[in-house]
């Protein structure tokens, strides 16, 4: 990894050289890490849900990446 | 034709400009606020993903009504009070037309713990815009309160990355006394234990 970047957690196990990384970046830029991962996530399904449907117009992608979450949220809030 | 793998630059519509947005009209507006949830988790930890952003809020129906209004360009603003299942706070939900990112904001309640971790946010900078932040010992009893609730491990993480992170920079009796209060302190030991367990010699946070 180099020196600059902004270490992710891994739930797995607690990569210490991370934690150690971490704390040389300010706490703001770590909300904005977090924040540019989520952004990452979004392109990347909204990338497939248009290889899945090649005729979608983006206000169609956009409502089917909505209809996504939605149902991402129930099973999170099955716990 | 110039297709989107050959765009320079950023685009702004995105969710990092989106909490951007809110905290401009929150600071605009003279709403006490208080930035929570896992971007306050963040805050002081090894950083994860988040599918929302959570806010604190102290206010009152018009300021709030104002608040929407400021924002309504680029949210759409759900202005029926909801209901939290698992903590029993309300909150409004905030949605970023262009991303589809959430913004919750929970109503300040009368719950002492509440008002304690109100009381003890404190000031940064997010983007050049004053930021209020919870404290990370007040991240860490409510994430153990979720925890006991929902049984969520998002939250178990959360809390091992705090400790992991922030070593003896705590203030544990401050933590301990909350846990106790919200019988959450079997899970706090055993979490912070976990952590300890595998932390290198040497490191204090």
């Amino acid at each position: 990894m180099a020196e600059n970047e902004i270490p992710i957690w891994d739930p797995d196990a607690i990569d210490w050289e991370d934690v150690r990384r971490s704390r040389r970046t300010p706490g703001m830029q770590r909300v904005i890490a977090s924040l540019r991962l989520q952004e990452m996530g979004r392109k990347m399904t909204m990338q497939a849900i248009r290889r899945q449907h090649p005729g979608a117009d983006e206000a169609e992608v956009m409502r089917i990446y909505r209809e996504w979450l939605a149902r991402s949220a129930r099973l999170d809030a099955l716990w | 034709m110039v297709g989107p793998f050959c765009q320079t630059g950023r685009s702004l519509v995105n969710e990092v400009e989106a909490v951007r947005q809110v905290l401009l009209a929150l600071n605009a507006s003279g709403i006490p606020y208080a930035l929570s949830g896992s971007l306050a988790s963040n805050f002081y930890a090894v950083a994860r993903s988040t599918k929302d952003a959570d806010f604190i809020v102290e206010t009152d129906a018009a300021s709030l009504a104002r608040l929407f209004d400021s924002l309504r360009d680029q949210f759409d603003t759900d202005r029926q009070l909801s209901f939290e299942m698992v903590t029993h706070t309300t909150r409004y939900i905030l949605d970023h037309r262009a991303t589809a990112f959430k913004i919750e904001l929970f109503l300040l309640s009368d719950d002492p713990f509440d008002r304690s971790r109100f009381a003890r946010r404190r000031l940064d900078e997010y983007e050049g815009v004053p930021v209020w932040v919870l404290s990370p010992e007040d991240v860490v009893v409510q994430k153990l309160r979720w925890l006991k609730l929902s049984r969520n491990p998002k939250h178990r993480e959360d809390v091992r990355r705090v400790f992991a992170f922030s070593g003896d920079g705590l203030d544990m009796p401050y933590v301990s006394h909350w846990a106790d209060t919200h019988g959450t302190r079997a899970l706090l030991d055993e979490i912070r234990a976990e952590v300890e367990r595998c932390r290198p010699p040497g490191d204090a946070g």
